[in-house]
């Protein structure tokens, strides 16, 4: 118990042992030639974000001219695929369908008859 | 010359302005970022930025506090983002590593015993790394008033809150620290030399 106790003031005296270099902090001064060292880096970042600027210009103007290359292809196809397609009426129609397929309607006629002309 | 003239023409972009700007402020910038990253060569770094930043938003500069006090502000804020993005990227040092840093590059030893200079090195390493462990505000004021010999006033305009504030908050910390630096002692079974 009692050296409980020792043991406790004497880590309380280390402990302020310790504290009191606060005060004895240590202090650091900039190396010399501090100013001609960030004059060199701010020269150099300058280039950097102007080198940086230019290729964010090429880029925006690269996906300006992307978004209507693209427009106009979309554009164009469009036009294409319209005047591919045969202008036809329905009877043209008909008339591919047969053609195409071999259809043959049979041309009789009174096949509608109503049974009225009977001769 | 007149201290708005000087405002002028640092907003101006004026270098020769510029340069008495960092020639006069270089080293309480370092030393200030020093305190929070405790490596010599980020705090230059750390420094070169605060300039960079002070540099690029002169303009936003109103002039109701001394050009020192913002450049204080800006070299707390980046010290801060600086340490966050080091714990991010989980490169913490560990107490060995800055006891070695310092014996090695740091700083040269006391005029004193190896032995007596080694203990000493020892608790300043310890010091420094529970001061890292510090809630942010009651850092930011020990590291002001500590390392940059600060009042509690200019410290108070600093971190914009009263004196009061300040004293509190120096005195938490101090209290923090203690029980902190008990912790580490008894952990590390640190045998009283009288028993």
């Amino acid at each position: 118990m009692m050296k409980n106790k020792d043991s406790d003031v004497h880590f309380g005296h280390e402990a302020d042992q310790t504290l009191v270099l606060l005060d004895e902090l240590p202090k650091v001064k900039a190396r010399p030639g501090f100013y001609d060292r960030l004059n060199y880096r701010m020269e150099l970042e300058k280039e950097l974000d102007s080198r940086k600027y230019s290729m964010q210009w090429v880029v925006r103007k690269l996906r300006v001219f992307a978004a209507s290359a693209l427009v106009a292809g979309a554009i164009f196809l469009g036009v294409f695929i319209g005047s591919a397609a045969p202008a036809s009426s329905d009877a043209e129609g008909i008339e591919t369908l047969i053609s195409t397929y071999g259809i043959s309607v049979p041309e009789t006629p009174g096949y509608f008859s109503t049974g009225n002309n009977q001769s | 010359m007149d201290d708005s003239d000087f405002i002028q023409r640092l907003k101006d972009k004026d270098q020769s302005a510029f340069r008495t700007l960092v020639e006069t402020n270089q080293d309480r910038i370092v030393n200030t970022c020093f305190g929070f990253v405790q490596n010599r060569q980020d705090a230059e770094d750390l420094a070169q930025r605060v300039f960079m930043e002070a540099f690029r938003s002169i303009g936003k500069f109103r002039g109701d506090s001394q050009m020192a006090t913002w450049l204080y502000r800006i070299a707390v804020n980046q010290s801060l983002n600086r340490i966050k993005s080091t714990k991010r990227r989980g490169t913490t040092r560990s107490l060995e590593g800055l006891i070695q840093d310092r014996r090695e590059k740091e700083l040269p030893a006391a005029p004193e015993t190896a032995g007596a200079g080694l203990e000493r090195e020892e608790r300043m390493a310890l010091l420094q790394s529970v001061m890292k462990a510090l809630p942010k505000n009651q850092r930011i004021a020990l590291t002001l008033n500590k390392y940059e010999d600060l009042s509690y006033r200019e410290v108070a305009k600093i971190m914009e809150i009263s004196e009061s504030a300040v004293t509190a908050l120096i005195n938490r910390g101090k209290v923090n620290l203690r029980k902190r630096i008990l912790a580490h002692f008894e952990k590390s079974g640190n045998k009283p030399q009288s028993i």
